[in-house]
């Protein structure tokens, strides 16, 4: 006769386990602020103060909040099916996320709300605790000591709301000796504001705008397409009905790095970021989950650097598009990709073209030719020998000076330092001016000329 | 004709088209424009709601076939998915969709 043994996970065990899914520092706090904008957060302010001997990170939401029974329900490890269909808007998936996201980054969760109506309310996950009593020991805090809790911001002047506090944090972990907390995290800030100005851009304007503030410093979208930069390309755009919604596909052309403004081409990763994240950005209810990459349907190509897809998914879709718990990371249904690769090639090719436009201005440039053979694929940049000047100076030439010279131009052409050139046009092109590179010659060679004719 | 039979039909053109769980403004359109051109009176507002009970519900094509008993309904039917199949060019899923959808609907025409 068979029977059931009870192989429930050891809680010391399995919280380890969850310590460990892989999440970052800003795509732990991206999870716990997909639940402020499902529960209609309108302002959203995460608070990490430098100097303190214990840093902490606060995540302070003006939302719904949560009732005493509802927090207590809401701090178990997978309180919600992910099978379960989920309302629009709705940003969570699996009931796991503000756990697990906040287990990778802390060893001690806090977490305060209050909801309309109802008292305020906080639980506390420990993970020091859970090791030692090896029980899922959720601490719930009476009103007394939730009042005199230091770290507590959801004041009683506030309706409702939610604050989730990280204690004991392990994300500031320092990597090197010379780096001391505060400078640690000064860089994880810098790096969570532009992860959070990218991923929730949609949020931060429009008619449904929320507020972001970082130590009450309000974030800024960071648009990946440069919608609003003179020289933005739109490009096809298509519909998908599905279940629950639309899928919607728009296609983008970035400006040239040339015509982007400083600014923005910074906060984009400079000219090397904006090769990098060529790609498909897709979009879960408005959030972005895939920044830029073509996940197997293109080749990343410096030509092809200008192009962006946008896909924009509904949640009920996550069981087809496989969303995981971060909601990091998704796999593109057959239907999908095949329907994606219908607008692949226009936006390539028009930032292609983009390319090609500069590469044809280069060539009516007077002093130099570019010499593209399409038999064997062998582009060369040649001093043009139909340069007037040129030509004025070679007539005033005898025949041995003549053939110096033009040896001389021959090795400056083959000399052009090509590769310092393409490594500086992607990563800061803008550094680049030559402007006044013939000034600085004259004085050189007049200075070198002037010293030899003093020295005879 | 019978409302609910019009919505058969709709729900039958949307599973050749949407096999893989996703149909095409495209198609969208040739389903809506091809019932509207037939059937005078018949609104966006009906056939919006008859797609989304298309995908709320988890029905075989078999059993939308099996409630089209009109001999005139089938011939439509089988022209409807013919048209907003190939609107923006008929795969093979679709293909043995639509295959289905004749050899079931073309008994006893």
């Amino acid at each position: 006769m068979s029977y059931f043994a009870d192989a429930s996970p050891d809680p010391k065990s399995h919280i380890k386990t969850l310590m460990r899914i892989g999440y970052t520092m800003p795509s732990a706090i991206s999870d716990i602020i997909d639940n402020s904008l499902t529960a209609n957060a309108s302002n959203i302010s995460i608070y990490s103060l430098p100097s303190l001997a214990e840093p902490n990170i606060s995540i302070l939401d003006d939302g719904d909040g949560m009732s005493p029974q509802e927090l207590i329900h809401n701090m178990k490890i997978g309180c919600k099916d992910p099978s379960d269909e989920r309302l629009r808007g709705d940003l969570g998936r699996f009931g796991s996320g503000m756990k697990t996201a906040s287990f990778s980054q802390a060893r001690r969760l806090t977490v305060f709300s209050k909801r309309q109506g109802h008292p305020i309310c906080a639980a506390v996950w420990d993970i020091d605790q859970i090791e030692k009593e090896n029980t899922w020991c959720l601490e719930i805090l009476d009103e007394n000591e939730i009042l005199q809790h230091p770290l507590l911001l959801l004041d009683k002047k506030m309706i409702q709301g939610t604050q989730i506090v990280w204690e004991k944090l392990a994300c500031l972990n320092k990597t090197s000796h010379s780096l001391d907390t505060d400078t640690v995290l000064a860089a994880a800030l810098s790096e969570l504001d532009s992860y959070i100005s990218l991923h929730f851009h949609k949020f931060m304007e429009g008619k449904q705008k929320r507020n972001f503030f970082i130590n009450s410093k309000e974030l800024h979208p960071i648009d990946p397409f440069m919608t609003k930069s003179p020289g933005y390309q739109e490009g096809r755009s298509e519909k998908l009905r599905c279940k629950g919604g639309y899928i919607e596909i728009n296609t983008h052309v970035l400006p040239h790095f040339k015509r982007m403004e400083t600014k923005p081409l910074e906060r984009l990763g400079g000219a090397n970021g904006i090769v990098q994240n060529q790609g498909l950005y897709i979009y879960r209810e408005n959030r972005l989950i895939n920044a830029g990459g073509w996940l197997g349907l293109a080749k990343t190509s410096q030509l092809g650097a200008l192009a962006r897809v946008e896909v924009n998914v509904p949640s009920s879709l996550d069981q087809e598009w496989s969303t995981d718990v971060k909601k990091a990371s998704l796999q593109l249904p057959p239907r999908i990709k095949k329907e994606l690769r219908k607008f692949l090639s226009d936006p390539i090719k028009r930032s292609k073209r983009v390319y090609t436009y500069r590469g044809k201005q280069d060539q009516a440039n007077k002093y130099w030719d570019i010499q593209e053979n399409e038999t064997n694929k062998v582009i060369s940049y040649q001093i043009s020998p139909e340069n007037e000047i040129l030509m004025e100076i070679l007539g005033n030439l005898d025949k041995s000076q003549k053939s110096v010279f033009i040896n001389y131009l021959g090795q400056l052409a083959e000399n052009l330092p090509l590769n310092h050139i393409y490594q500086k046009m992607s990563e800061s092109p803008k550094d680049i001016v030559q402007e006044n590179v013939t000034d600085y010659l004259l004085e050189s060679i007049m200075d070198k000329v002037f010293k030899a004719n003093f020295n005879e | 004709m019978d409302d609910d039979l019009i919505d058969y039909a709709v729900k039958i053109a949307a599973c050749v088209c949407g096999k893989d769980g996703v149909i095409s403004q495209t198609e969208e359109h040739a389903i809506y424009n091809y019932v509207s051109s037939n059937y005078v009176g018949y609104s966006i507002d009906r056939f919006n709601n008859t797609l989304d009970e298309f995908f709320d519900e988890s029905h075989q094509i078999e059993i939308y076939l099996s409630k089209i008993t009109n001999l005139n309904l089938k011939n439509f039917i089988i022209k409807l998915c013919e048209f907003s199949a190939g609107s923006d060019g008929l795969d093979i899923r679709e293909n043995i969709a639509l295959d289905k959808v004749k050899i079931v609907l073309s008994e006893g025409l």
